[in-house]
Parts: C-alpha cells; structure tokens; sequence
C-alpha cells in the first residue's frame, strides 16, 4: 500500500507542529510553572530563591524552549512524557487510566451518530424533496445549532432529573459493574452523538440521492431486488465517502466536544484531566495530554483513508 | 507519398505515455502527408491511439520522437510566440460539443474568445466576425449569441465549436470524433456541414471517427489504425472497394446495413483490442487475425506500398491472395 | 390462467402514457404507445434519442422513479396480467425472473464497488433461492456461456477490471441468470466500438436463441434493426409512428420518418463526399407537443392538413404493418405522378 505510506509521511509533519505549537503556547501562558508547583494554596508563600532555582534545573526550565521540545521529543519517542509536576504520578500512567474511559466515550458516540445518521441520512435521501425529507431537514439543522453544554443539560434534565433512568455524573469501572460503566456513558455519549450526527445525516443523504440516479441502482432494480436491500446493499457504499471524509474531520470537534463532556458529566477520562491539569499548570501532564489526542488525530486520519480503499476498490488502484 | 503540396508532413511520430509506472508508445513511428485541401480520415476501435495522433498534430502535447512540418515549418522548432501563431491555423474539434463548450459563458463569447486570444481589440469588428461564422454553421446570430450552450441541443452545440474553431480562419481542422456523440439524423446535418464549410473556406482536414460508414462518406483517403500503428492507407472508395489488410476486411464486415436483413453479416472480428502496454510480437493483429501465419508471429510486416497511393502492413495483403 | 396465457402473447402494451411532471411543465415522454410481442421474436424498437425509448422500456419494468413526478396510464400485459394494476411486491417477482433488462452504458450500469460474482450471484440468492455454493457455480457456467474467458477468477474482480466489451458480457450473464421470458436490451452496444457491437448483438442473438426468449432490442440504428430484429417498431417524440416486420419496413416504409432515417445515415455502398439526406431541424419540445402530426416541422410531404390534426396508426391492407402518416410515401408517389 504505497499509497498508505505516502498518507503516513504526510501526517508526521502534522504531528511535530502540533506538540511544538502546543509547547510553545504553554511557555507563553502567564504565571510561572515553578511558583505554581512551590506555592503553597493556603499560606500563598513561594518558597525559597534557592530552592526554586534546583526546581528550575531539574524540570530543565532554564534552557531554551527548543532545547527543551528537543529533550521532551526525545524521551516521548522511548515512550517517557515525563512526571506530573503537580502529583508525580507519570504522565503515561495518567494517560494509561483515563485512556479507556475516553475511548469508550469517543467510540460509544460515533456508534449512536452513525447509527441515527445512516438510516435517517438512507431514508431521507430516498424519500428526497418530500415532506418527510423537508422535515427531518429541518430538525437536523435545529439541532445543528445547539451548543454541546446546552445538549448535555438537557439531557440531564430530561433522563436524570426528571424521569430518574440515568445517573447524571460519575463514572463506575466496567469491572465493577459493566451495566453501571453503560448506564454512566449513555447521556454523554448520547450528548455528543446528538450535535454531529445532523451534518453527517445531511451529507449522506446528498450522496444518496445523487447515487440513486445511477444506472446500477436501476439495474438492481430491474433484478428485483427489494428497496431495502438496494439502499443498504448497493446505495449506501458508494455514497459514503463524503460521509467517512466528515468523520474523520469532525475528529477535532469530537475532542473539544469530549473534553466539555467529560467536565460536564464529571468523568474521568483525558479531557477532564486536560481541564484539571490546566488548573494546576500541570505543563508536562498537559503537554502529554496534547501529544497523545496528536497520535489520535493522526490515526483517525489514517484509518479514513484506509477505508475509502474499503468502500472503492478504484481508489486503490488511482494511488 | 505526396510531399510537394502536403500542407502538413507527420514523420515517424510516436507519442509515449506512462501508465501504472509503465512507458508504452500510445502511437508508434506514425509517417503521413497531408495534401492541401483533402480530407484524410482516421479509423479505428477505442484505444487505438486516433485522438492521440490528433493532439500530436497540435503540439497538445508534442510527440515523443519524430517531426511534425506544417507549411514548411518544423513545429518542434518554434518558440511560444511562433507556436501561438501557428495554432490559429490548425484547429481542433472534439466529440463532446456540449462539454467542450464553458457552460457560463454566452455563445458570442465563446465563439469570439479566440479573436481575444489573438489581440483583436476592436469590439465592433470582433463581433461582426462572429455574426459571419455563426450564420455560417446555420445558426442564427440574433437569437443565439447571448445564449448560453446548456440552452443548445447537441446538434447545436457542435455547429457552435465549429463555428469557433472557423472564426480564425484556420488551414487545418482536427476533427476528433465530431458527430459520435450525435444522433443518425443530426450526424448529417454537421458532415454536410463540415462539407460545405471545406468548400468555403478551402479547408484540410483530419476526420476521427470510429464509424466507417462516416469516414468513407467524407475523407478522401482513410487511414486505418490499429494498437497505435497504421495498418492500411487508401483513397476513400479503394479502400472499401478492395481492402488489403484483414482488420479493415473484418471492420468493414462488422458495420450492420440495411442490406443484410436478418442475415449474419461477415465473421464478428473475434476478441478484443490487447494492451499497447505489451503489444503482441510481429504482426500487431496476429492475434485476432483470421489469416495469421507463423511468420507474422516473428516478423513485424512493413508498411509499404502495394499499388499507387495504397499503403498495408501486412505480409499476405487480401488483394494479392487471388481470393 | 393457462388457457389465457397460451392464447394471448408475451407482452401487449396497451396505449401506454407516461408523463414527467417537470418544473417547466408535463414532458409527453411515452404518449399511447401499443405494441404486442410475441414468444421467442425480437422486436425492435428505433428511434432518435429523447424518443422516449427508454422512458419506455423503464416503465414495462417499473423502475422509473416514484416520488409522484411521473405519471403513467394504460397496461402492460404480460401473459395477460396487468403489470400496471400489479402491487409493488408482485412486480418484484416479475424483474429479474421474467422480464429482465441490459442498459446501455456497461460503464455505469454495473455497480462499481460489488464484486462481479456478488452481482450475478445475488440474483441467484435472493431471487431463485439458490445456496450461496451452488449460486457460485452457477455464475461460473453464466460468465462462460457469455463469452468471457477463466471464469472461475472473474468473480472476484470488480467491474473497472473489465473492458467495455467484457462489462456488457458480464450485464448480459445478469440478465440471463434469473431466466427471462423477456429481456429488454436498451442501446446495449452504443458505448461499444463497432468491432465488440457485432460480438455483442452475437452473443444476444445466440442466447436468445437457445433459451427461446423474446427480446426487445432498442437502438439508434436501423442497420442495427435490419440485422438483428423480426420485427420493428418506430419511434418518434413519444408515439409510435410505424410498425410492421423488419423485412416490410427495410422494403416499404410508409412513413417519411423512417424514409428520412433510413436516408440519413450515411450508406458504406455511395461513393464518398455524396450528399446526405439530413433530416433538418429537431424533434418536438416534449413539453409543448404540436397538435398535429409530429413529425410536420421536419417533413418534407408535410401539407396543411398535418400540422392541424394528428394522424392515427392506420393500416391499408395488412394490419401488420401500421403507419401514422395522411400521406404515406406510395400513395403520395401516386398522387405526384
Ligand atoms: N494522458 C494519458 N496518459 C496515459 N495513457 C494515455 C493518455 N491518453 C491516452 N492514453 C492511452 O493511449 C492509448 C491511445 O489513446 P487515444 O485516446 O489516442 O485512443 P483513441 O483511438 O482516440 O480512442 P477512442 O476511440 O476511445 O477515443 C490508449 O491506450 C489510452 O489508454
Ligand atoms: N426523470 C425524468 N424527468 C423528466 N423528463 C424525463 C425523465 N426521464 C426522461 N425524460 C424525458 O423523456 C424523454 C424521453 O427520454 P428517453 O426515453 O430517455 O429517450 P431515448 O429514446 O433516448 O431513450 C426525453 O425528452 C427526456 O428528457
Ligand atoms: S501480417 Fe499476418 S497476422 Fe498480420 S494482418 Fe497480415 S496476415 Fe494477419
Ligand atoms: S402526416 Fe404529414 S407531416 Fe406527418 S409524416 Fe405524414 S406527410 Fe409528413
Ligand atoms: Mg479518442
Ligand atoms: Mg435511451
């Protein structure tokens, strides 16, 4: 797969301008990360000239930023991020804890947005220009227009509050209780689920209009072959490459979106810890946080395009 | 062959492709003449190489090897500027009227863009030069000139890039594919056409098309092509009258006419056209002929003359077969 | 119903309208269109392109879409049942089955990214209930029987390995593998080289011969018809204008439509640079049908009387042979002479 190849190469560089511009911003926050880690909450002291010099010297921040990226790339590529200025704990364990509980989140949603987005998305496209069609368009662009955090509320509201079915926070272990760990991801996944699927509905069923006009879809049906099995069976592939290109897109937005959820519902996962980090001036935890959603984007990426050779043989054979 | 009056010369052409990583000649040491005035015709099935000798003729893109002379002039050699010169007199028409023409812009636009190409800055006159072509190919100037093409038919469309490539009064016409795209009745209307423009404006031209019936109607001698190399080189009515070589025999047996009512025509060419990524050895038909021998296997046949004007690849010409 | 089915043919279509509602008014695309096919004939059907040859054969088979836009009337008998009254289930069991349709461009009408084995197999699956390893076999002996060589390797490739030619094979083995009564071949060679037209219409021929099934084979092309058709049936902006054996038509057309056709193209016996009868103008706006006769504005015996009132199918002695014509072409000879 030369063409793979050619995709990684162009994502490595992705990759480097991430984590360096992720570097840089944190060197440009206000406030300084020795104060914050020697300051003591209650009393506000700082501590000590010489003691905050050692500090200095051992977290390296006495040499220049370049130096220091340098440093941080080297160890990252044996797999070191380094130790929490803030609780020592290091920060591929932090990540190692909270990795899963993401995941779990990231993947729940994208399987409910898909899963609402391809039948709504087949039966809209089908049904095009009629009043069925118009409506649903309608809602989705309703929906389009609502902030996550106010998604996530109401939700809460609806399930947790007031119908009682769902907690409205918390996260339990899969090995505790593997019906509790569920029950906690439902809303926030549904949450997050509820703000992309409208667009990706709305582009599928572009696609799936035009892909009915085509000569194909009127030879199967001069097979005989039933509607549900023509739209599902020769319709939805070919009309699922704008689809997948979106899902791979909306990757940044699934991170943002994940990172306000996980705060929302109080969950445990990379994005509250990114919050939390950033609350303390954690610089090292934050950094690692970065890097690891860099692997994510660059992956996701990748994986889109390996699916379009899936979805089209032609597009193999054109790289 | 005629080289005194040849308005353009083609010698040893060959135009190269890369194909999945692979170089292969699309058309191979390809030698013509072209007289002043005459329609040539070029035949043959899809992949053959007959819009590619085209685009070679107008330097879109030049040949590989070899050396296209048009009115005494070597195009290899010509800068920019001279190249541009030249280009005004060798025009080309493609088989799609419809898409070859810009959907946003109106006909008199269309057909006036190559004045401005030219630097004729004089609105006025731009405009009655466009006015002349269009009513030239039959359509009228009042109606259609602030139309755009998607309000045409096809038909219509056609005489529009017609009338543009006329309107710089060009020498040569590559013609590629013109009326594939059009339906019987319509079909005649542009090979009359196309005719008559000939006539008025004295006119060469290079007629593509893998319709024989059409070619023999309009050429005056037709060149048959196969897997990028002439195979048989005749006047028009000779070559249908006694065709040397076995694909034009085989060709002209596949054409269904009114004639053969539930009859079978002659024996269906069997097989399809091979790769030119590995053409076949020797003879580049041998594998659909019906007259293969085993020297055609080791030897590639020449082109050569086997009567005044009438040129064949092929080591056992059907006219020298007594059959 | 077997009595009924013996004695009545394959196909009768019975003044067939089919309209598309369109932004810029009704387009008349079928306009009372009847014609019968028998058993094992092939009839076919000529006509310049917007002729509504398509829109024809779309609407035997019922595939033209179903969103209230198109608007149809009249019946399809298929050996004597309605097709038109049949509830969409039952129409199901009729595609594929009986009556089974090969479009014109093989490019476009195989679907890109399935397999070719899937797509003749899925006929087998779905539409005779065969097991999935006995379908496979079965597809192998259909990639053979049309012509395509290793067989076996084919089903795993996908359409854009295959020429235009070898795709046109693999929609035909589609066709053939639910077993038609009827197949519809719509332009089946126009995309083709003339080279790979002739193996095609070949191997239809042949197919056709040894299942005894009828086709109806539309073109362009009158040789096309003249070589491969029994029977011929004209068609001009959305209506039928002339209909009888191919033989008949080649020898007497009656109409100056199909004369005009006939003499259009350009013939392989006249010497080069002859003159060609081209049919000037174009055919009707099927928006805005004239009231009269059709074909008036092109027609060079058109007289007042064609362009006031339209001319019904009308036979003289032999109904076989119909024509929509006030001054069919011998009568008008008489008339001039
Ligand atoms: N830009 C290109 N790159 C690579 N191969 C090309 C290119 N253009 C044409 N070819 C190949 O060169 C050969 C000749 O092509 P060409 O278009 O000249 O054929 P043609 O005779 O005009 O066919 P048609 O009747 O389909 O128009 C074909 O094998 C084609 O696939
Ligand atoms: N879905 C459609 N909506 C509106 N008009 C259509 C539609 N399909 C075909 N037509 C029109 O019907 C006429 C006949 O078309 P068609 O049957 O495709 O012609 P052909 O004889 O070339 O097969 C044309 O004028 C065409 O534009
Ligand atoms: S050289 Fe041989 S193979 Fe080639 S065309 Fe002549 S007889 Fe046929
Ligand atoms: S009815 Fe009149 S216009 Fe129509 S075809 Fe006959 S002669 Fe011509
Ligand atoms: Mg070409
Ligand atoms: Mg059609």
């Amino acid at each position: 797969m030369a063409y793979l190849r050619l995709k990684t190469l162009h994502l490595i560089p992705v990759f480097f301008l991430v984590t360096f511009a992720s570097f840089m911003m944190l060197d440009l926050l206000p406030g300084d990360t020795v104060d914050a880690i020697l300051s003591d909450a209650d009393t506000g002291e700082i501590g000590s000239m010489e003691a905050r010099e050692a500090l200095r010297k051992e977290l390296n921040l006495d040499k220049p930023l370049i130096v220091r990226y340098a440093l941080w790339l080297g160890n990252m590529v044996q797999g070191d991020l380094g130790r929490s200025y803030v609780t020592t704990q290091p920060v591929t364990e932090a990540l190692v804890q909270r990795i899963p509980v993401s995941l779990e989140l990231m993947i729940m949603s994208q399987i409910l947005a898909i899963a609402m987005a391809i039948p709504i998305g087949i039966y809209s496209g089908y049904h095009g220009g009629s009043t069925v069609d118009r409506g649903i368009s309608a809602f989705a662009f309703g929906v389009l227009s609502i902030p996550v955090f106010v998604a996530g509320t109401v939700y809460i509201w609806i399930f947790a509050i007031e119908l009682g079915w769902l907690p409205s926070s918390g996260h339990t272990d899969f090995s505790e209780d593997p019906w509790g760990n569920i029950k906690g991801f439902i809303l926030p996944a549904l949450t997050l689920a509820t703000i992309e699927f409208p667009i990706l509905m709305r582009v599928l069923r572009v696609d799936v209009i035009s892909t009915l006009q085509e000569d194909y879809i009127a030879l199967a049906k001069s097979k005989g072959m039933t509607t549900w099995y023509i739209l599902f069976h020769h319709a939805l592939r070919p009309s699922s490459f704008t689809f997948v290109t979106l899902l791979g897109l909306q990757i940044g937005q699934l991170i943002t979106g994940t990172v306000v959820i996980e705060t929302l519902f109080s969950i445990p996962g990379v994005g509250k810890l990114l919050i939390d980090s950033v609350d303390t001036r954690d610089e090292i935890m934050v950094q690692g946080v970065i890097t690891f959603i860099a692997i994510v984007y660059v992956v996701v990426n990748l994986l889109v395009d390996l699916l379009y050779a899936v979805l089209d043989p032609r597009v193999a054979r054109r790289a | 062959m005629n080289a005194l009056n040849a308005l353009l010369s083609i010698e040893d052409m060959t135009v190269e492709y890369t194909n999945q990583g692979q170089r292969f000649a699309a058309i191979s040491d390809i030698t013509i003449d072209i007289a002043e005035g005459e329609t040539l015709g070029l035949v043959g099935e899809s992949g053959c190489g007959k819009s590619t000798t085209g685009r070679a003729i107008i330097q879109l893109p030049a040949p590989t090897m070899g050396k296209v002379t048009f009115e005494g002039r070597d195009l290899s050699e010509l800068n920019h500027e001279e190249m541009r010169q030249v280009r005004r007199r060798l025009q080309i028409i493609f088989q799609d009227p419809v898409s070859s023409l810009n959907p946003r812009r109106k006909v008199k636009d269309i057909v006036a863009e190559p004045l401005v190409i030219a630097g004729m800055k004089d609105a006025a006159e731009r405009e009655r030069r466009v006015r002349e072509v269009l009513e030239a190919v039959g359509v009228d100037p009042d109606t259609a000139m602030d139309r755009r093409p998607h309000q045409f038919s096809g038909g219509q469309c056609q005489r529009i890039c017609v009338a543009r490539a006329l309107i710089m009064e060009p020498k040569l016409i590559v013609c590629d594919e013109p009326v594939s795209a059009l339906d019987v009745s319509v079909q005649a209307q542009i090979l009359n056409l196309l005719e008559d423009m000939k006539e008025r404006y004295g006119l060469t031209l290079l007629f593509i098309s893998h319709d024989l019936a059409v070619v023999k109607n309009i050429s005056d001698r037709v060149a048959v092509m196969y897997l990028g190399k002439f195979c048989e080189l005749a006047d028009s009515a000779r070559i249908y009258e006694a065709p040397a070589h076995p694909y034009t025999a085989g060709l002209m047996a596949t054409i269904p006419d009114l004639s053969t009512i539930g009859a079978d025509a002659g024996p269906a060419l069997i097989g399809e056209i091979p790769s030119p990524l590995n053409p076949p050895s020797g003879c580049r038909f041998r594998t659909r002929c019906p007259h293969a021998q085993e020297r055609c296997a080791a030897e590639e046949p020449e082109f050569r003359q086997i009567e005044s004007g009438h040129h064949v690849a092929c080591h056992f010409p059907l006219t020298e077969q007594g059959s | 119903m077997a009595s009924e089915t013996s004695a009545s043919p394959l196909l009768e279509v019975v003044d067939l309208y089919t309209h598309f509602d369109t932004p810029r008014g009704v387009a008349h695309a079928v306009d009372g269109v009847s014609f019968r096919l028998e058993r094992g004939r092939t009839l076919g059907i000529v006509g310049e392109s917007g002729s509504g040859k398509s829109v024809l054969s779309r609407t035997i088979i019922d595939i033209l879409a179903k969103d209230g836009s198109v608007l149809n009337q009249g019946e399809v008998r298929f050996e004597g049942r309605d097709l038109m009254a049949l509830p969409e289930k039952d129409m199901r069991d009729i595609r594929g089955r009986e009556i089974a349709m090969v479009f014109q461009d093989p490019m476009s009408s195989l679907n890109p990214v399935k397999k070719i084995g899937k797509q003749i197999t899925e006929v087998l699956v779905k539409r005779l209930g065969m097991p999935g390893a006995e379908a496979k076999r079965r597809a192998v002996e259909l990639i053979e029987s049309v012509g395509i060589p290793d067989a076996a390797q084919q089903l795993d490739r996908f359409p854009m390995h295959l020429s235009g030619g070898m795709r046109q094979r693999v929609a035909i083995a589609i066709a053939l593998a639910g077993e038609p009564k009827l197949l519809i071949a719509d332009e089946p060679t126009t995309a083709l080289d003339v080279t790979i037209q002739a193996q095609i219409l070949d191997l239809l021929r042949r197919q056709q011969a040894e299942r005894n099934m009828a086709v109806i084979l539309i073109t362009h092309d009158l040789g096309i018809v003249a070589q491969y058709t029994d029977d011929v049936a004209v068609m001009y902006a959305g209506q039928i204008v002339e209909s009888c054996s191919t033989e008949e038509l080649i020898r007497r057309p009656r109409m100056p439509y199909t004369e005009a056709l006939m003499n259009s193209a350009p013939n392989l016996a006249d010497p080069p640079h002859t003159r060609l009868d081209a049919i000037p103008g174009l055919p009707p706006n099927l928006l805005r049908v004239p009231r009269g006769c059709r074909f008036a504005e092109r027609c060079p015996y058109a007289a007042e009387k064609c362009s006031a009132e339209m001319p019904a199918l009308t036979d003289d002695d032999d109904p076989s042979h119909i024509y929509a014509c006030w001054y069919p072409l011998e009568v008008k000879e008489a008339v001039s002479a």
